[in-house]
């Protein structure tokens, strides 16, 4: 039981408490996360979309909130992140505090507070010019997502060259982790974002057959390889895309203002099926690509007398976006023609989606009506 | 003994020589009895096979028309004489040149009026390639009698079966038919048709008229008849290598075939005066009418009412009998004697409206038409023989005209028999100027079906269905249902549902309006499908719109070489679905917006507290449907029949 209790002077007066000499003792210093080299946080913020610095703004927060400021709360640091405007202001109270951390220890650390708080003016810059530039003219998708994951780390790496320099001085800190390596979470989150950079490596494959497409002026006819009928261009911002590079098996496709909205034209033989026969079919198949899709079908007859459906589904694809699909199906007495075209952009892209699909037009004399 | 009673059967109706030998030549025999209305007395032969066979080239130019009759003369002599009797000598042949031809063709016949008439055979053999002739046996000659359910009239059909046909055979009938000299108070005319479904290689008429007799005048609308005088009393039409007239089903034929009309000169003024001063007499001696209309009127408060109550009673309640024998076919009978018969003709039906409407102040008078044709322009010159129906109209108390064919009892009151919509129409009056046209309603059919298909959560289905058949189409319903009982109606109502919507149950029927015409003809049904569907897998319900397709259907033309003339359709149903309390409509089927030149069809989707409710509509308005546009009116119907599918996506609200 003796154990228990605190120790005693040799004469045998009891302790009053520790003296401040002896804090440090019996009180650590927190420890401080680990200087990460630039390439590396450079890497984890391009591979994981930019995602990661959502986790490297809790670190640098957290770091401060230890060692310059307990009043710093890193969640705050996080999430103001998300705010478009944000990073100039974040950029101008962290190199506040990292210009607090450098008076502790009496020296300029790193390039001055202006460089930096002029990288995040840049960055929210990049964020308002991609929202207003005209998404119809040209890549600026793709161009936008690559810079927003390129550009959008630049200061978060300049203080963190500041912060590796003041780290570097420390002698005896305790780290987190080892120095310069790339923890188990890192390495996940490397993993992770290959996965997701392959992923919008194809996006951008598409964007980049999109930009490679043939540009079509609004209101102009264009038809498909076979020649048996006419599209109407609803809006300018389409391109004609190479059958095939969409879906197999078509004979005509489209990409919208950007690659969120598409078209493709498929015909084949009628085979006896009726109209009821081949919208069912189509059907089933949208039924596999949306999450219980609301469909509404209208057909109309034509002055030729052969009927048109068109059919809107609307519902939710795989990972959650709502899509808008358009399917207009005309039967002739030999063929089946179907424009497909979709799209999960609002209601102007929708009406223009719409437009498209009914203005499916069969060429006089290439089909026996 | 039973052996026996069939032999004398067989001798009496059968067995007994067809002619019996008299100096005049042989009366032709009916049910033993020698008639003189036509007779046996034929002459020397004037026709050999060389005289009316066709060369080789003309041959395969009418074979590659595929004709296996063929007409190589069609000859009619008219002598007007100077009493006022009419005699045609009439020469009829047939090339037959198909084994069909020769089963199916080999027996001529025509008509004789007993009153008026009298006829003679005057040659009747057939002619073989080979040279051989074979006379027709007079002993097989048959006299047929009008056989008409009530009507009864002194037409009889003369039919001579000819012998040893074979193919390639040529039959010959020469005819003289003498119309006897003031027997016939009305102008004499005759009608014919130059161009006939078979192919003619000769058609000749000739008249020759005497001094004092009829003077004749003649019109004919075919280009290719060559008439033209030849005397100062004759006159001669002749036509050459005239085309089979094509066939089609949904035609009126004496708007579109090609005639001549010879008759005797007057104008349709004169025509009617005289109709008139027939049909006139019939409404002085009017007994009982009086007392009739006391009884008939009495709580009529509006002219309407009383008009509909004299129509129910003449239509309904004074039966079809038509004593045509005589003049009995022109000239109606008295009222009196109608009234108490309580049966009649057209004209005795419409005499009796007429003197009933007068009566009560309207100005009523009757009208001559016929239900054979639609085009007042082929009327080429005044004549009675265009004629063969009579129906009464009114003018109403603002000025309207409202028409009633009294032969119809299955009309309401209000409406005009549909038959007669477009008909040609003589108006017996005196401010009339000649042949015109009856009115015609722009839908003929109409059609209102409303469903209720109530889902259960058992897996049944429980269908109501409420069916009301109107205009036209009501009092074609009412003439089909009205003289079955109760088990046949039930029965022709359930064969008619599993022809057009299913087999799968025998539903129950009530009928309403069959009897009353004031009322539209509604048929009821209900019917529960048990065990439909599997209440735990279950998600889609489709079924077609069977009496859209139905109409669809049944309003198609099959003609190719003449227009159709439309008579109008007009469809609504409305099918509502109702689902038990935890189910919900996932889906449902194609909104229609089909508008065309031929009509619109309209389908709406509508969702309800517990279901949906499904309307569609189809307007096709009467038209004249011209022949390049057949195919693509057809074509719309048919586009109507493949969208008949109602859809219906369900499941439960858990799901």
């Amino acid at each position: 039981m003796s154990s228990m209790h605190p120790p005693t002077e040799p004469d045998g007066l009891e302790a009053s408490g520790p003296t401040a000499s002896e804090l440090p003792l019996s009180a650590p210093p927190p420890p401080w996360h680990p200087p990460i080299a630039l390439w590396q946080l450079y890497l984890l913020c391009l591979s994981t979309v930019g995602f990661y610095q959502l986790f490297w703004m809790r670190r640098f927060a957290t770091d401060m909130r230890r060692h310059v400021e307990p009043k710093v709360r890193p969640w705050l640091y996080v999430i103001s992140l998300l705010i478009p405007f944000a990073p100039p202001i974040l950029a101008y109270r962290m190199t506040g505090l990292m210009g607090r951390l450098s008076n502790t220890v009496e020296r300029e650390i790193g390039p001055p507070r202006w460089v930096i708080v002029g990288a995040g003016l840049i960055v929210t810059l990049m964020y308002f010019v991609m929202w207003f530039i005209d998404r119809r003219t040209g890549p600026a998708e793709a161009v936008g997502l690559v810079l927003s994951i390129t550009v959008s780390p630049l200061p978060w790496l300049l203080l963190q060259h500041q912060l590796n320099h003041y780290k570097r001085s420390l002698t005896g800190a305790a780290w987190t982790s080892r120095p310069y390596r790339f923890t188990k979470l890192q390495y996940g989150a490397l993993t992770c974002g290959a996965l997701i950079t392959a992923l919008i490596a194809i996006g951008l494959f598409v964007e980049f057959e999109r930009h490679r497409g043939e540009r079509l002026d609004q209101d102009a006819r264009i038809g498909g390889v076979s020649g048996l009928y006419t599209l109407t261009v609803p809006d300018y911002g389409w391109v004609r895309v190479p059958p095939g590079t969409i879906e197999r098996g078509t004979d005509l496709e489209l990409y919208g203002p950007t690659v969120e909205t598409w078209a493709v034209v498929r015909h084949e033989a009628r085979d006896g099926r009726s109209m009821d026969l081949v919208v069912d079919a189509r059907r089933l198949l949208i039924d596999d690509d949306l999450f219980d899709p609301l469909s509404q079908e209208v057909r109309i007859m034509r002055d030729d007398l052969m009927p048109i459906s068109y059919v809107r589904y609307r519902g939710r694809d795989v990972i959650g976006i709502t899509q808008t699909i358009w399917v207009a199906t005309l039967l002739t007495d030999d063929v089946v023609v179907e424009v497909i075209a979709g799209t999960s952009e609002g209601p102007l892209v929708q009406g223009d989606v719409e437009r498209l699909v009914k203005s499916l037009t069969l060429v006089e004399g290439a089909i026996r009506p | 003994m039973k052996r026996l009673m069939l032999l004398a059967c067989a001798l009496i109706g059968f067995g007994s020589p067809a002619v019996a030998q008299t100096a005049s030549g042989q009366p032709l025999v009916v049910n033993g009895a020698a008639v003189e209305f036509a007779v046996w007395q034929p002459e020397d032969p004037r026709f050999a096979y060389a005289d009316l066979s066709l060369t080789s080239e003309r041959r395969a130019a009418i074979d590659a028309g595929d004709a296996a009759v063929i007409e190589p003369l069609f000859r009619s002599d008219l002598h007007l004489r100077a009493d006022g009797g009419v005699v045609e000598t009439r020469v009829v042949t047939r090339l037959l040149t198909s084994p069909s031809a020769v089963r199916d063709a080999g027996n001529l016949a025509f008509w004789v009026d007993a009153y008026s008439q009298r006829a003679v055979i005057r040659q009747a053999y057939t002619l073989l390639p080979d040279g051989r002739r074979i006379e027709v046996d007079p002993a097989t000659l048959q006299v047929l009698p009008d056989t008409n359910d009530d009507i009864f009239t002194d037409s009889y059909q003369i039919v001579v079966p000819f012998s040893g046909l074979e193919v390639d055979a040529i039959v010959v009938l020469v005819t003289e038919t003498e119309r006897k000299a003031g027997v016939w108070p009305l102008p004499w005319s005759r009608i014919y048709f130059p161009r006939v479904f078979r192919p003619r290689e000769a058609f000749e008429v000739s008249v020759r008229w005497e001094t004092g007799g009829i003077v004749p005048q003649w019109r004919s609308d075919l280009d290719a008849l060559d008439c033209r005088k030849d005397g100062a009393r004759a006159v001669r039409c002749t036509a050459r290598q005239i085309t089979a007239y094509p066939r089609d089903r949904d035609i009126a034929y004496r708007d579109v075939l090609p005639t001549l009309v010879i008759s005797e000169k007057t104008t349709w003024q004169g025509l009617g005066l005289l109709v008139r001063s027939l049909f006139d007499p019939a409404l002085m001696q009017d007994d009982g009418l009086e007392d009739l209309l006391d009884r008939l009127l009495a709580g009529a408060t509006s002219m309407d009412e009383r008009l509909a109550r004299i129509h129910r009673f003449v239509a309904q309640e004074i039966r079809y009998v038509g004593l045509e024998a005589g003049l009995g076919g022109i000239v109606p009978r008295p009222v009196a004697t109608t009234l108490r018969r309580r049966f009649g003709d057209c004209k005795d039906k419409t005499a009796l409206f007429v003197a009933l409407a007068r009566h009560i102040g309207l100005e009523a008078y009757p009208v001559l038409t016929t239900f054979d044709r639609f085009d007042a322009d082929k009327l080429l010159l005044p004549a009675a023989s265009y004629f063969d129906h009579m129906i009464a109209c009114v003018v109403l108390p603002d000025g309207s005209e409202r028409c009633y064919d009294l032969t119809d009892p299955h009309t309401p009151s209000e409406q005009f028999s549909h038959s007669l919509h477009g008909a040609v129409r003589l108006d017996l009056t005196d401010d009339m100027v000649g042949p015109a046209h009856f009115g015609q309603t722009r839908y003929r059919w109409v059609y209102d079906v409303s469903t209720t298909n109530r889902f259960h959560a058992d897996g049944s289905l429980d269908e109501r269905q409420t069916r009301v058949f109107s205009e036209g189409y009501g009092a074609n319903m009412r003439a089909g249902l009205q003289w079955r009982n109760a088990r046949e109606r039930l029965a022709w109502a359930q064969a008619d549902y599993h022809d057009n919507a299913t087999r799968a149950v025998d539903p129950d029927f009530e009928f309403d309006g069959i009897d009353d015409t004031s009322d539209a003809v509604t048929i009821r049904s209900t019917a529960l499908f048990p065990n439909l569907f599997d209440p735990a897998a279950y998600d889609t319900y489709v079924e077609n719109d069977v009496w859209l397709a139905h109409e669809a259907r049944s309003v198609r033309t099959e003609n190719n070489h003449h227009p159709y003339h439309f008579t109008g359709l007009r469809y609504r149903s409305e099918t509502a679905f109702h689902l038990p309390a935890d189910w919900r409509i996932t889906r449902n089927g194609a909104g229609l917006h089909f508008v065309t030149a031929y009509g619109r069809l309209q389908r709406v989707i509508d969702a309800t507290d517990d279901g949906l409710v499904v309307v569609t509509e189809l307007t096709m308005p009467a038209a004249e449907i011209p022949i390049e546009e057949l195919d693509r009116f057809n074509l719309f119907l048919d586009r109507i029949i493949e969208n008949a599918r109602l859809y219906v996506g369900i499941a439960r609200t858990s799901d």
